[in-house]
């Protein structure tokens, strides 16, 4: 039955993908053409040469030509084209990108989860209090605040004033310190800022919707049983409650994935973080459109995926999930 | 069949035993008694009464104007003369900000607009239609909003370098999704009922059923979709421009305005501070206006 519905999964987010790979395609086409960066300013390239390099570059050809080698090359070759600066592959520079941004989400994701369940389930419980109100107040202020100035707020204090108050600091950017990092605890240090300020936006709203589906959970009759037996509120909370409530915080997490990744771009550049997002921002200052477009549908390709490993696992950990 | 009509019409205000007021005066109302709500639409308000008259304060009340340089006045910290101090030209960062306002807001409510046009359109079409129409446009809504809307910002806007309207459609071009999402709910619940069937039946035609019909119902739900947009729109702006990929020096944006700061953080930290907290107070004032304007308009929460 499982299989089957994953399958099913599968085969509808199919064309999405298709449909992602052919819409950044066309913009892309649509903003820059067949325009490549640097060639008409060079004055050593003869016309000829630089008719040469836009051939191998394929740029010569007609647009329905190039779209066709764009998705032969994505979907049976792997291929994401090849960068206009130095003609290396596209996808071998995502590769080397690639960890640096998992980590970094992976852990934002975590920090919010970890943080967004105790919050929801604390205001839930206590509605209508004091701290219901300061936690309410704060997810308000978390969607309004710009990531990338709150990222330079906490380099300010944490980086820049804590380092002049004589007080232990953390690195203001990077993956590691330039000279003798790379150990545990160096890494650990400069990951905290970073995934502190991504995860930020997302706890609010995930918390928002833990307390919410907290309060619905708490009006169900099995719950009322638990209390007529004895049990304590807090205890059946955590017995009853707390696992009904946080299953559909998958597929919230799922859907807000395109808000992580984008959110990962902008954070990736404040912090200097060598991740895909920071890729993505240095290609596009030197138009190097083909690896804008590579890094944009693969990260769009990853959250078609994650979208359907959410929808998964939904139904794997939610039994009540008839799988039609 | 006159008769009838105001028969027909004086009998709410008998049965509710209350005078009988439009859903929007309704709903007005209950958002002027919402105090918070007042007090963010009065920030909203007084912001876009600076950004327009923001040549006269500059000339008049700051005495700058956005673009005038002073050597040999770098980095002062607030105080007399610069009331929010200056920046690395020299210049003052108050009536940068002001000005910064104008950009934030066209770009806020034109592409607010703009996605309004755009997602009613496809999202009533979508409902109304049905069918083949609607698994393709749904289809493209899926497509679009699976892209994180960052990127496909950057893809549109390495080339363009846009200004503010320019901006304003590369926003709305990710940004109509959402609305599409909705309007085509509404439409696809309002397509059975009664009054549409009727409509129908007196041989009124698609477009004119749509723009009468459907329009007036919907609109509700593109009012609450709007409101809550405008908050992310700007702070979408601003991180554009931040990162040098929307409105570009010398007009002054908050997001660009952070983006140069950046260098100089470690000895002129205000400059960091001030155009963040415009961002963040305007999103905020915006977004809880939105909330309020939706708790006061949505039909479904009543």
């Amino acid at each position: 039955m499982l299989w089957k519905f994953a399958l099913r999964r599968v085969l509808a987010a199919l064309p999405v993908v298709i449909g992602v790979t052919t819409v950044t395609f066309l913009l892309m086409k649509v903003t820059a053409g067949n325009y490549v960066p640097g060639l008409d300013l060079n004055p050593d390239l003869r016309p000829e040469d630089v008719a040469k390099l836009r051939h191998e570059l394929g740029v010569d050809q007609p647009l329905y030509i190039q779209y066709a080698q764009w998705m032969v090359g994505v979907f049976l070759r792997g291929d994401f084209g090849r960068s206009l600066r130095d003609g290396t592959p596209v996808l071998e520079h995502i590769w080397t990108r690639l960890p640096a941004s998992l980590e970094l989400t992976v852990t934002a994701i975590l920090i919010g989860v970890a943080l967004a369940i105790p919050i929801g389930v604390a205001s839930a419980l206590r509605r209508g209090s004091r701290l219901d109100n300061l936690l309410t107040g704060v997810s308000v202020a978390g969607f309004a605040v710009p990531q990338f100035w709150l990222g330079l707020m906490m380099i300010l204090l944490f980086a820049v004033s804590f380092k002049g108050w004589g007080l232990p600091w953390l690195p203001s950017g990077g993956q590691q310190s330039t000279i003798g990092g790379g150990d545990p605890l160096d890494l650990v240090v400069h990951l905290i800022l970073p995934a502190t300020v991504l995860s930020f936006v997302y706890l609010s709203v995930w918390s928002r919707f833990v307390r919410s589906s907290t309060l619905e959970v708490l009006s169900q009759d099995y719950m009322r049983t638990a209390r007529a037996k004895g049990m304590t509120d807090r205890r059946a909370v955590y017995v009853h409650a707390l696992r009904n409530s946080i299953v559909p915080l998958v597929t919230l997490i799922g859907l807000e994935l395109p808000g992580v990744l984008a959110g990962g771009l902008v954070v990736e550049t404040v912090f200097s973080w060598p991740g895909v997002g920071l890729l993505t921002y240095e290609s596009a200052k030197s138009y190097d459109f083909t690896m804008v477009l590579g890094t944009t549908t693969f990260v769009a390709m990853a959250v078609v995926v994650g979208n359907l490993l959410a929808d998964v696992l939904y139904a794997v950990l939610d039994p009540r999930i008839r799988y039609s | 069949m006159d008769l009838a009509v105001q028969a027909v019409r004086a009998e709410p205000a008998g049965v509710a035993g209350r005078p009988a007021r439009s859903y929007w005066r309704e709903s007005g109302e209950r958002l002027w008694t919402n105090r918070l709500a007042t007090a963010c639409a009065g920030y909203v308000v007084l912001l876009a009464v600076a950004a327009l008259l923001a040549p006269l304060i500059a000339r008049y009340v700051t005495h700058y104007s956005p673009t005038d340089q002073d050597l040999t006045n770098l980095f002062r910290p607030p105080g007399a003369g610069h009331l929010l101090g200056t920046d690395e030209l020299g210049r003052d960062t108050l009536t940068r900000l002001i000005y910064g306002a104008q950009v934030s807001l066209t770009v806020g409510f034109l592409t607010a607009a703009l996605s309004l046009v755009v997602g009613g359109t496809v999202g009533m079409v979508a409902g109304y239609r049905g069918g083949l129409v609607d698994t393709a446009l749904m289809r493209l809504v899926d497509i679009i909003l699976s892209i994180p809307a960052i990127f496909l910002f950057i893809l549109l806007s390495t080339l363009l370098r846009p200004n503010a309207v320019t901006l304003s459609f590369i926003i709305a071009f990710v940004g109509w999704g959402n609305v599409s999402r909705l309007v085509r709910a509404e439409a696809l619940s309002l397509r059975s009922r009664e009054f549409i069937v009727a409509t129908r039946s007196i041989g009124a035609g698609a477009i004119r059923l749509m723009l009468r019909h459907l329009l007036p119902n919907a609109l509700p739900v593109m009012i609450v979709a709007a409101s809550l947009a405008v908050g992310q729109i700007i702070l979408a702006e601003s991180a554009l421009s931040f990162l040098g990929l929307g409105i570009q020096p010398p007009t002054p944006s908050w997001g660009n305005m952070l983006s140069l700061a950046q260098q100089y953080y470690y000895h002129s930290g205000w400059l960091v501070i001030f155009p963040g907290a415009m961002i963040f107070l305007a999103v905020l004032a915006v977004s809880l206006l939105g909330n309020a304007i939706r708790d006061a308009f949505d039909p479904r929460l009543r």
